[in-house]
């Protein structure tokens, strides 16, 4: 179902999500619009990416709607667990992301990923490199290229930075940042590490089980100010 | 020479078949291996042996009984790993050993004309016209299927979830590829028997594997390697009189050897 509102991308009405008799989030709501940057935050266990879970329709929710309107996601998972005896290369990775999939990879779509890689920092020559030799750090690259090289209107991010080192990971945040006023992406982003992003104009919402804060970053401070590790 | 052209003219039937069987296992074992389903074919092969003593109980030609029930099972097991949660090889385990209970307490209702011998360990020679055809109708669906969604299965094989979250129908193809499994087993233990057919899927894809750089390799490597063994196998298993499957799968595990050892020693290369 479609939300009511025009630049409503996706709504959460009261929504429990839950595994076996333990429910992970309980009665959540909220509004995602058109070019949000939402930041996900909360302690570990909070089901932070159990929400995520959810977005990409790999859990339903055990009661309440969500209601979607029709777009492309892109997402990266926070595991990125790879099967290391396949002999799949960083192309043939990249091209399972791509919307048209031909056996045969058009120059086109090579010369598009190539652009994507030295966007991401990493050397034209991994291209044909096993994604089994791949570092941390350029493994989650190459995801995000995935994630990226359709041109998603939605992207999500479960801890994207967390195999990067602090200077790529500055680079990358900006990266995200032109992409969003480039193509009014709206992000969807699992953090613990606020001071990342660059946080005007983006929504902050705090989650333990339950949905303790949505709304501003400026108002996120003063939430935190107010001391809601104690309650 | 009349004589060797008229051994061969007796035993091709059953040479296209095992090269056919063979490239079809090129083609579907990356898939299969690779997701950790390397004993589904053994799994199978259990099961058809009950299927085809089913299938002689009811009619001559044992293949129009057997095909659809060890399809079935395929898809069954697919569906146990998938909505019991229960691990691959275990649904694996537990459909192939209640298949062969099941075809033990059948034999004994069967009369004694069923070649047990024959079952397990298959017979490439006595195959026929309308074999080949079956074998070469299962290699033609496979080149079409895998051609066709080659992408999708790539992506289902290396990240499942990837593959469900951009739209891929992965548990449709994860059963349609089931059922060409089947069919490759039933057909592959009437000729080359219970006991070897699993070798058949797994080795062309765990050999290609040792040198290949990309996926497409895999085909590639696996149907060269596994021709070249098939022909030597049954050039050898005829010269000196011995069960031809058995020679193929002897030949292919010590060419994995000897492959793994040179990529070790004389390439040394990291494994």
């Amino acid at each position: 179902m479609k939300p009511d509102c025009s630049k409503c991308l996706i709504e959460y009405q009261d929504v429990t999500l839950s595994y076996g008799y333990l429910d992970v989030i309980k009665s959540a709501s909220f509004t995602v619009h058109e070019g949000d940057f939402l930041n996900i935050v909360g302690p570990n266990g909070a089901g932070k990416t159990t929400l995520i879970k959810s977005l990409i329709h790999q859990i339903k929710p055990s009661s309440g709607v969500i209601f979607m309107s029709d777009f492309k996601m892109g997402y990266v998972p926070q595991k990125l667990s790879i099967k290391r005896h396949i002999p799949l290369t960083v192309l043939e990775f990249i091209y399972t992301g791509c919307d048209v999939q031909k056996i045969i990879i058009p120059k086109e779509t090579k010369a598009l990923i190539i652009f994507w890689l030295d966007k991401m920092k990493l050397d034209k020559s991994l291209l044909h490199e096993k994604v089994s030799h791949l570092s941390g750090g350029q493994l989650q690259r190459i995801y995000l290229i995935r994630s990226l090289i359709s041109n998603p209107k939605v992207l999500i991010l479960d801890e994207p930075a967390s195999a990067l080192d602090p200077s790529f990971r500055e680079y990358f945040y900006e990266l995200i940042k032109a992409l969003r006023i480039k193509n009014q992406l709206t992000i969807i982003h699992i953090t613990h590490d606020l001071t990342d992003v660059i946080l005007e104009n983006s929504l902050v919402m705090y989650v333990d089980q339950e949905i303790k804060f949505f709304g501003t970053y400026i108002d996120f401070n003063k939430f935190e100010h107010e001391g809601h590790h104690h309650d | 020479m009349t004589d060797l052209l008229l051994t061969l003219d007796i035993l091709k039937y059953g040479i296209i078949i095992v090269i056919l069987l063979g490239l079809t296992a090129s083609i579907l074992s990356p898939f299969v291996v690779l997701n950790d389903q390397s004993l589904i074919a053994d799994g199978l092969s259990h099961v058809s042996f009950t299927a085809l003593v089913v299938g002689i109980f009811f009619m001559d030609n044992p293949f129009y009984v057997a095909i659809p029930i060890v399809v079935v099972t395929s898809i069954l097991i697919k569906w146990l790993i998938q909505f019991t949660k229960i691990h691959a090889d275990s649904a694996i385990g537990i459909v192939s050993s209640f298949g062969f209970a099941v075809g033990l307490i059948l034999i004994r209702y069967t009369n004694a004309s069923i070649d047990l011998e024959s079952l397990i360990s298959g017979n490439l020679w006595f195959r026929t016209g309308s074999d080949v055809i079956l074998t070469s109708a299962l290699f033609v669906l496979s080149v079409i299927f895998v051609g066709f969604n080659y992408r999708k299965l790539i992506s289902i094989t290396f990240d499942y979830e990837h593959a469900k979250f951009s739209g891929i129908k992965a548990d449709l193809y994860n059963y349609i590829f089931a059922a060409l499994i089947g069919v490759f087993v039933v057909i592959g233990v009437r000729s080359i028997g219970v006991l070897l057919i699993s070798s058949l899927l797994i080795l062309p894809v765990v050999v290609s594997n040792l040198y290949a750089k990309k996926f497409t390799d895999l085909f590639l490597i696996g149907s060269i390697v596994s021709t070249l063994i098939i022909v030597s196998g049954l050039i050898i298993a005829h010269t000196f009189k011995q069960p031809a499957g058995s020679v193929i799968v002897i030949l292919y595990t010590l060419t994995f050897l000897l492959l793994f050892m040179i990529k070790k020693f004389i390439f040394r290369r990291h494994i």
